[in-house]
Order: structure tokens, then sequence, then C-alpha cells
């Protein structure tokens, strides 16, 4: 008999042949033939109805907690990103200390560099007048290793006055002992504009910059400092580690002891000891390079659009840093996430093969009792 | 009526009402709870006690029970079930440990699976393994639908309705034996 014809007749359907009467007359036997309960277990489980209930068990609310964590860690996550853009976007007054500083420090280096190159007194003092404000022109340090990198925007008023401030610009830096590393030239057309990439050399960066500013209106700046010196040390170190590993491997291929087979090794290795040392000897010589020549990109245009990049007011700051915050929030709870999707799912796996062999084991006790 | 039911009964007719819920619910699945711990041991006392014990275990729980999960007769043979499940563990334990499993089978009293049944179904209900009994008390006997046995028992509606129709055989070839 089939699964569906079981159900059938559980249902109340009738049976449709000898086998199925059978069953039906079965079924209705069990039905009607309920087993009736003891006495004295009635009057047990009436006593228990009859208790005052227990006292309610403590029992964790694992579920109402995950939420309220989950909630609580997303509205402090939101919190924190929120506090930190408030706070880091009033950070004013601290750049407002520095860019004094580099003014000065600039206008002091201005003043005696070019009271020495300046015709007159009064152009000096315009200079210093022209001075760039909120430059942080940190001076060079001098014994360390730096790569010295600025960008100047400079607005012009005309083609004809672009054309001379990009001729003076290449000459500043050859008087410096510098030179021109690119320049792109275009006046083509109302507008003009000229990139040049000056190198100039890092003592005298802070005097061109002043000097570059002064061509036109400045509308925008940047100014950043690479380390170079531990670079360099590392270098120097392994030079010298080189040098002495090759001193040793010429003393070995001049040594009458060797076989000619030990000699042609040796002299392999003196060989490969020998470009190695020139590899890094080149490198050496690139760091030192980088850092004697500071790269100075000069933008000049003559764009009435080209104002100074307006600054962002405080509350556009503050959703900018709480934004990256939350950026990094969320990096770090996908991290997270990531390294426990493994040990998550592990549990899952262990949780439904201990169900599966639990039901199993059920199974096996009910067909064996 | 018998005495305890009167009893009952006659409390509630003077009004001394046993606290509501628990008490009425025990009242009405009683027999139910019996009836498949019977089926399910095939002894009587055995049946008896366990059905005690399942009550107790449901007073203490009592207060988790939310009828829109399913019916309080579902839930009170869950946890048959598991006093049942708890006790045949139990049993087996105590054979391997004693060894004297023929000498208790023989002791035993036999079952009376209920009022009126007549021999050939006794015995061919004494002759099924106590899995087999189960499905057929909770889906003929106690006619719990199929969803909710399944449910019970931690199988897929399909895979109830097949142990059911196997069990249905079995019993019918056990009584014509």
């Amino acid at each position: 008999m089939t699964v569906e014809r079981t159900e059938a007749l559980l249902r109340g359907e009738p049976g449709r042949d000898e086998s199925e009467l059978r069953l039906q007359e079965m079924i209705g036997e069990l039905r009607s033939s309920a087993p009736p309960v003891p006495d004295a277990l009635r009057l047990r489980v009436q006593g228990l109805a009859e208790r005052p209930a227990p006292a309610r068990a403590f029992r964790f609310p694992l579920r109402r907690f995950a939420l309220a964590a989950g909630t609580a860690c997303v509205v402090a996550g939101l919190g924190a990103a929120l506090v930190q853009g408030i706070v880091s976007s009033g950070s004013g007054p601290s750049r407002e200390r520095l860019s004094a500083q580099g003014e000065a420090a600039v206008t002091e280096q201005a003043g005696s560099w070019d009271s020495a190159n300046v015709a007159s007194d009064a152009a000096a003092k315009s200079l210093e007048r022209r001075t760039l404000r909120g430059f942080p022109a940190l001076p060079p340090n001098r014994s360390r290793l730096q790569a010295y990198d600025a960008t100047l925007r400079v607005r012009l008023a005309d083609t004809a006055t672009l054309s001379r401030a990009a001729n003076r610009a290449m000459r500043l830096a050859r008087s410096y002992g510098g030179y021109v590393a690119f320049v792109d030239y275009d006046t083509g057309g109302r507008e003009g504009r000229a990139e040049l990439r000056l190198r100039i050399p890092v003592t005298r960066v802070q005097s061109a910059i002043v000097r570059l500013s002064a061509l036109g209106e400045v509308v925008g700046q940047g100014f950043r400092v690479t380390d170079l010196q531990r670079t360099f040390d590392r270098l120097e170190d392994r030079i010298a580690r080189q040098r002495g590993l090759v001193a040793r491997l010429r003393g070995d291929v001049r040594d009458p002891s060797l076989s000619a087979e030990e000699r042609i090794q040796a002299q392999l290795g003196l060989q490969r000891a020998e470009r190695t040392l020139r590899r890094l000897v080149g490198d050496s010589r690139q760091v030192t390079s980088r850092a004697r020549l500071a790269k100075v990109s000069l933008s000049l245009t003559t764009q009435d659009a080209a104002v100074a990049a307006k600054q962002p007011g405080r509350i556009e700051r503050a959703f900018t840093d709480a934004g990256s915050v939350l950026a990094k929030e969320v990096a770090w709870a996908l991290y997270v996430l990531v390294v426990a999707l493994p040990l998550l799912l592990l549990a899952v796996i262990l949780v439904l093969v201990a169900r599966t062999a639990r039901r199993r084991g059920e199974r096996l006790l009910l067909e064996r009792s | 009526m018998n005495e305890a039911t009167a009893t009952w009964s006659a409390r509630g007719a003077r009004g001394e009402h046993p606290p509501r819920g628990f008490a009425s619910v025990a009242e009405d699945h009683l027999g139910d709870v019996y009836a498949y711990l019977l089926y399910m041991t095939a002894n009587s006392a055995t049946a008896e006690d366990l059905t005690g014990e399942t009550f107790e275990r449901a007073l203490r729980t009592w207060r988790r029970f939310d009828p829109a999960r399913g019916s309080a007769r579902t839930w009170l043979c869950q946890i048959a079930r598991s006093v049942a499940l708890d006790h045949l563990r139990s049993e087996a334990r105590r054979r391997r440990r004693e060894e004297r499993y023929e000498a208790d089978r023989s002791d035993v009293e036999p079952a009376a699976f209920g009022e009126e049944l007549s021999p050939e179904l006794e015995q061919g209900l004494a002759a099924l393994s106590a899995g087999e009994r189960e499905v057929i008390v909770l889906r003929v006997v106690l006619e719990l639908d199929g969803r909710s046995a399944a449910r019970l028992l931690g199988i897929s509606p399909t895979a109830c309705s097949t142990r059911l129709s196997r069990a249905l055989q079995k019993l019918e070839e056990e009584m014509t034996r």
C-alpha cells in the first residue's frame, strides 16, 4: 500500500480493496480503544497542578542581549566617528601656528637671501610682504637626507605675463644650480597655462619658492618631506658588507692551493658579488641625488575660475573626518568577520553533525527497544 | 465517572479552581500523554511513572510554553518523548551492565495498549519496536497531523508518512502471524 493511500485512510476515506479495508478496521480499533488513565496517576497529576507555580528560573535572554549589543555597537561606532569628526575639524589653530612659524622662517630667509640679489630695498620689502601665508616651508634638515617635494599654483593676469613668468622660473632654477626637468607650455586661445617641474638644490629650495610665489597670485600650494636617511644608512651597511665579501673572494681566487674547479667557482662567486656591489652603490647614489635636489612643481595659469581651492568649512571637515573614521570601523568589522567566518562555519557544522548524531542515536534506540 | 475525576470536577463546582492554564491543559491531555508513553514503553507501570515525570517537567517549564508555536498537546508530547528517551537510554545502560536482559524481559507484565483491543492487535503492537509504536500512537491514536508529528519526531513530513506506512504494514503482518 502506498503512503498516499495510508494518509487517505487516516483522513477517513473509504478503503478500496480488502487490504485497505483491513487497515481501516485496524485504525478504527486503535482509535476507539484509548488506554484508560489509572486513578493513581490522575490524582498525582491533579496534585501537581494544584502546586504553586515554581519561581521563574532566570534564563539569560541571549537573543535580546545579542540584539541590544549589536545596536549598541552600531550606535557607539557612529557616535565615535561623529565625535572624532567634530574634534579633528577644529584643529585650525595648530595649522595657523605652523603657518606663522613658516612665514617667519621664510621671511627671514627671503630677507637674507634677496638682500644680495634684489636691486632695491623697496623690492625686498615688497617681497617680504608678499610672503606666502599658510605655507609651512620648513627649513631643510641638514643632518639627514630628506626628499623635498613642493607644488605651487600661480595665477597670472594674461598670457604675456604667463610667458614672462615661465621664463623667469626656468632662469631661476638654473641660477640656483638646478635644472628644468619638464615643461609643458600652452597659450593657444584666450587662456594660457604652463606646467614646469624644476629640480633645485635642497639648500636653496626655500628661497626659490619665495621667488616663484612672487611671480603672480598664489592659488594653491603643497609641501611634502620624505626622510631618506634610514634607507641610505641601510644601503651603506650593505655596501660595507658587500665590499668585505668581494675582498675575501678576491683573496680566494688568488689562492694557489685551489683546484681548477674550485678556482672557477670562486671566480663566479666574485663576479656575482661585484655585480651586487655595483647595484648597491648605484642605489645609494640615487638616494643621495634625490635628497640633494628638491622637486618643485609649478603650475601657471590665467584662468579666472582658478581661484584658490575653497577651504572646507568646519561642518564639512567634520563630516569628512567622521566618514573616514566610519570607513575604518567598517573595514575593521569586515576584517573581524573574515577572520571569524571560518570559525563560525566550523561551529555550525559541528552543531549540525552533533544534531544528526543525536537523532541517529535516538532512532537506533527506538528500533532496539 | 471515577473518584479522581469526580474530585476534580467537584472542586470546580464548589469554586475551588486549581491554577488556570496548566491545570486545564493537564486535565485535557493527561490521557493523550499516557497513551503516548504506554505505546512507547509497552509497560503500563513505566508509562505511569513517566507520565507523572512528564507533567512535573511541564509544570517547571510552563511559563516558557508559547501557544503561537504549537498546540499544548504537541508541547506535552515533546516533553514526554524526551522523558521516554531518557528512560530508554537508562534501560539500555542497565541491561548492558546487568546482563540479565532475558530474565528481566520475562518479568515484565504484558502491556495493555487499550481497552477492548483485540488480542491479535495487542500482540502485534507488542512485537513492534518503540519507534514504530511511537509513530502509530502519534498519527493514529492521538490523531496528530503530519506536520506536528514530523516536527515532534525531528524528521520531515514525508519521512513521517513513510515511517507510519511501514509501521502499519508491519503491524498487520505481526497480527496475522
